[in-house]
């Protein structure tokens, strides 16, 4: 492969090994290294590395998984120790369990509104902004920065903003007369708040995965559509909505698995308070494995929240693939 | 000049023009006014509320500590406190702190964007047995949540004896099965005929993977590259949960320490946060650079 890629810029004429000036070594590093490279490794080498990797997906994910299940009818205390058989009593004692059924909800809820918010949100964009210009170039750029900007630091910035005291929101909505509410430390409004702060991170992505999506229908189909007469109702519902449908469930399932996989928030937004407000059941799940380590029940936990988002990661995968097929 | 052409003619025939009264015909001028108005005012809007919070974090950066409280949007009258960058460095350890991060989300994202294209070669291109095992190991992984691996990876990191040590923040990230699908999928949407040609002037796998698999997946290899920067940069749990040593506390968790500790102390955090945002954004423009479309069109 080398001397069809190898330019002898002094002579401007390509090299090849019969006719080559420097045999032994050539001139730059890299070209020494595909060498030596083309030499060592055949297709047997990258599929010994495809086996290697693929041991270490399996070793990080599968076995853990398979060990949770198992570890789910122990009731372990230690790490690395099983500890004895209870078979059920976990599943049993979590049936029972409120404060991880509470956690859940506020998880779906927390769930549900980033989704619904960031679909909203990101699908008025889309359509706002679905005509190319320099302007909704710009425009673009700025709703994809929050996505940029680290879990960490979003929660930290919007505890300051958020702040009863001295915060920006408070001050920015005393005008509409919705001052003086203490958004983080209320719990009636700590969760919606939550929710609003993840919206503002996830809308950027469904805005440019449907704006990828509404740019690439045909303009004729719409032009059809509005020589006989329909407007721009007719438009979205029978036209771009059905064409959309698979970017949807794309941002959809996506966002659905961020948000419900999500930890950030919850600990550093409001630590889980006021009173266990905003405890999400992955914080929940911290909690009870790392801190009072009950890592059998905390695998139980895990089993059956994970075991929830299993389909929606298969379907969410299905749908990738197809939203793949139609780019390609 | 249409329009004030028609207008011309709508004063002519006062009646109807298509049909329409002129009356109803003004309101809905008037409505289609009025929505284009409010579009670019909600666009405005949401477009601050976007940004809005960078530009905040970045004043607040520079204020002092009472004008933090007193007028956050504002600067004070006592100027940019830059000092507050050497301040958050020192207090917050955080030259360790950004060494650990940077190390971490390189080796991480280098090492999974080359495990990722070496192994989408191997499975899409190669016919081996265990082909099918090994795509299957990759597939089954795809569906596993992640907070189902917590405890158990965990215990694993432990049974190999490297909790609190620089390898356990990369270890579990090497492999990508997400950023090794992505490759895969952009492989089969590669033509073969070009492989081909170079194997027949004598190419060997190597030659295939170097010359042609690399530049044509180009694209969504530095998509996969800054996915995987930005997950690794913003990281939280993992981190938290492995190491305990002050020297191995990456940016995220750094930052969460000291909420609790300098908590009155906003610009400082400010600061910190302003220095944890610049590395994302610099690596996404230099990755994303010349990627006009957004990715999942390519």
């Amino acid at each position: 492969m080398e001397h069809l890629y190898r330019f002898d810029y002094t002579r401007n004429a390509w090299l090849d090994s019969e006719h080559s000036t420097c045999r032994g070594l050539s001139a730059r590093p890299w070209d020494l290294i595909d060498r030596c490279m083309s030499r060592l490794t055949g297709m047997w080498a990258f599929v010994a590395m495809a086996f290697v990797a693929a041991t270490l997906a399996a070793s990080f994910k599968l076995l853990p998984a398979t060990a949770a299940l198992i570890a789910s009818a122990y009731d372990a205390h230690t790490v690395g120790r099983w500890g004895s058989f209870v078979g059920v009593q976990n599943y049993l004692e979590l049936l029972r369990d409120e404060q991880f059924w509470h956690s859940v909800e506020v998880s779906l809820c927390y769930a549900c509104g980033v989704v619904a918010g960031s679909l909203a949100i990101g699908m008025w964009l889309a359509a706002a902004l679905r005509r190319k210009s320099a302007l909704a170039d710009i425009l673009c750029v700025g709703f994809m920065l929050p996505i940029l900007m680290p879990g960490v630091v979003a929660a930290t910035v919007w505890r300051w903003l958020l702040d009863p005291y001295f915060g920006e929101v408070d001050r920015l909505l005393r005008p509409v007369g919705l001052g003086g509410y203490a958004w983080l430390q209320d719990p009636h409004l700590a969760l919606g708040a939550l929710i609003a702060v993840g919206t503002w991170k996830e809308m950027g992505l469904a805005m440019a995965i449907l704006l990828a999506s509404l740019r690439r229908v045909p303009v004729e189909l719409e032009e059809a559509a509005t020589l006989d007469g329909g407007g721009a109702l007719v438009r979205w519902l029978h036209i771009l909505l059905p064409l959309l449908r698979p970017a949807v469930a794309l941002v959809v399932l996506t966002s659905l698995i961020q948000s419900m996989e999500t930890f950030t928030p919850y600990l550093v937004l409001t630590g889980g308070g006021p009173a266990g407000a905003t405890q999400g059941w992955t914080l929940d799940l911290y909690r009870t494995g790392f801190e009072t380590l009950r890592l059998g029940y905390g695998s139980a936990m895990a089993v059956l929240v994970g075991g929830l988002l299993v389909p929606i990661l298969a379907l969410s995968w299905s749908y990738m693939r197809r939203q793949w097929a139609a780019a390609a | 000049m249409n329009h004030a052409r028609a207008s011309n003619v709508r004063h002519v025939a006062p009646f109807a023009v298509n049909g329409r009264p002129r009356l109803m015909r003004q309101a809905r001028d008037t409505l289609r006014v009025l929505s284009v108005i409010t579009r670019w005012a909600l666009l405005v809007a949401l477009f601050g509320a976007a940004v809005g919070p960078y530009a905040l974090m970045v004043v607040g950066s520079l204020q002092t500590g009472i004008g933090i409280q007193v007028h956050p949007g504002i600067l004070s009258d006592a100027g940019a406190q830059w000092q507050n960058y050497r301040e958050a460095w020192g207090q917050l350890q955080f030259g360790r702190m950004l060494l650990v991060s940077v190390l971490a989300a390189t080796t991480i994202t280098i090492a999974q964007t080359c495990s990722a294209t070496v192994t989408a070669f191997a499975l899409a291109r190669a016919r081996f047995a265990g082909r099918r095992l090994a795509m299957g190991a990759f597939l089954s992984s795809l569906l596993v949540p992640a907070p189902l691996t917590w405890l158990p990876a965990f215990a694993i990191i432990h049974a190999l004896g490297l909790v609190d040590t620089y390898w356990s923040l990369v270890l579990p990230f090497v492999v990508g099965p997400t950023s090794t699908l992505l490759v895969f999928t952009y492989l089969g949407s590669i033509p073969r005929d070009l492989e081909d040609s170079a194997i027949v002037d004598g190419s060997g796998a190597w030659g295939l993977l170097r010359f042609v698999i690399v530049p044509l997946a180009a694209p969504m290899l530095r998509i996969v590259a800054c996915l995987t920067f930005l997950f690794a940069w913003s990281e939280l749990f993992w981190p938290l949960l492995v190491t305990q040593s002050s020297t191995l506390r990456t940016l995220p968790v750094g930052l969460t320490y000291f909420q609790g500790e300098i908590d009155t102390q906003w610009q400082l955090l400010m600061a910190g946060g302003v220095l944890t945002t610049i590395p994302p954004i610099l690596v996404a423009g230099l990755l994303l650079r010349g990627l006009a479309r957004p990715p999942l069109t390519r």
